[in-house]
């Protein structure tokens, strides 16, 4: 997460210099550190177990084999998620995977409810992940970035190859939506 | 000072901590006597904490670790990767509902009765008797985490035989038993054939 990211880069990159000798040893420290945030980015924007498992092994073979070329010049997480961005982004070519029907932004963020009104669809852990899904791919990285990851604005664009503006824009779009989905009495 | 919507569009990085300073400062300000504003703010905490219960699932652990650990070592020729690992996961998965279904899997045994052997499957280079609670695609995922294949099975007593996808040396296979053990949420009972 962004708040433990600023010890994050020495000890991670240590790992990354001794993978990039071929320490297995170092390899599994690294598996162990990022398994869980590699899977989760993966698995929130496939929505399929098997196919995030995947990535994540596609992920730490990358990082095995390509480990030296780490610069140090981004945060460790910021590296191997953007790693991750692509091979998710594969993996949708591979399978010819379409969007779903994502919401229509613009009807979203006129009709948005209160804040007060969508909070109780919050409570709703079942209710969360059907909004969640009806989001388009870009819009619910973005949130997964932001909310599960708790990173910057810049951070995301980095991963995601967007101007900081256009990260903000998406947040607020994806923030609308769920609210208006969150909202609604069904 | 900035507009409502640019106060809005600040919020989410204020709810994870990202904001600079000079920002969070803006925003506390409009925040103090803005109560619709004060709602944006906790819905937007309440989102962090569901979507981070949402993604509390398991992940693949170490069975992902052994998985990525065959393929950088290298001794398995073939492993069954990207979109064609989630079919045979499937497969796998629908394999073992489809003989429960039929009422071949976890039949009653007798614990001390043993295991079945089968004749004429020299291949097989392991037996295994799994959890009864054990469900379809824990099986899955750990056979295809291994690179494991069934060759017959379950035996009356519950056992499967298993092989291994690629060649596999005894020493190889001995530590293929430690670690099927290791799953003892999944594995009841494992050994060479």
């Amino acid at each position: 997460m962004a708040n433990d990211a600023a010890s994050e880069n020495p000890a991670a990159g240590l790992l990354l210099a001794r993978i990039a000798r071929r320490d297995e040893a170092a390899l599994k420290s690294f598996y162990d550190q990022f398994e869980g945030r590699v899977y989760r980015y993966a698995y929130s924007r496939l929505n399929d177990s098997f196919a995030a498992a995947d990535v994540l092994n596609e992920v730490m073979l990358e990082v095995w084999k390509h480990a030296a070329k780490f610069a140090g010049r981004s945060k460790v997480s910021t590296w191997i998620l953007g790693i991750a961005r692509h091979k998710v982004i594969d993996h949708m070519r591979r399978e010819r995977r379409h969007a779903a029907e994502a919401y229509d932004f613009e009807t979203a963020d006129e009709d948005a409810p209160a804040a007060a009104d969508a909070i109780a669809g919050l409570q709703d852990a079942d209710r969360l992940e059907r909004c969640m899904q009806r989001l388009s791919d870009a819009h619910r990285e973005a949130v997964h970035l932001a909310f599960f990851e708790q990173m910057s604005y810049a951070e995301i664009g980095g991963i995601t190859g967007c101007p900081e503006g256009t990260v903000k824009t998406r947040i607020y779009h994806a923030r609308q939506a769920l609210k208006h989905c969150l909202g609604r009495r069904d | 000072m900035p507009s409502r919507r640019e106060i809005e569009e600040l919020l989410p990085a204020y709810v994870n901590g990202s904001l600079t300073e000079p920002d969070r400062d803006v925003v506390e300000r409009a925040l103090a006597d803005d109560p619709a504003l004060q709602d944006e703010l906790r819905f937007l905490e309440m989102l962090q904490d569901g979507l981070k219960a949402r993604a509390a699932g398991p992940t693949p652990g170490g069975l992902g670790w052994h998985r990525l650990r065959r393929r950088i070592a290298g001794t398995s020729a073939a492993p069954p990767e990207g979109r064609h690992w989630w079919r045979q996961a499937a497969a796998v998965a629908a394999a073992v509902i489809i003989l429960a279904q039929g009422g071949l899997l976890w039949q009653a045994y007798d614990e001390d009765a043993g295991y079945e052997m089968l004749a004429g499957e020299s291949e097989a280079q392991l037996q295994v008797r799994f959890v009864p609670d054990a469900s379809a695609r824990q099986i899955a995922a750990l056979l295809i985490s291994e690179d494991l294949e069934i060759v017959s099975g379950p035996g009356a007593a519950g056992v499967y035989r298993l092989r291994t996808a690629t060649s596999a040396t005894p020493a190889e296979i001995d530590a293929l038993v430690d670690r099927l053990a290791e799953h003892d949420a999944i594995v009841a009972f494992v050994a060479r054939e």
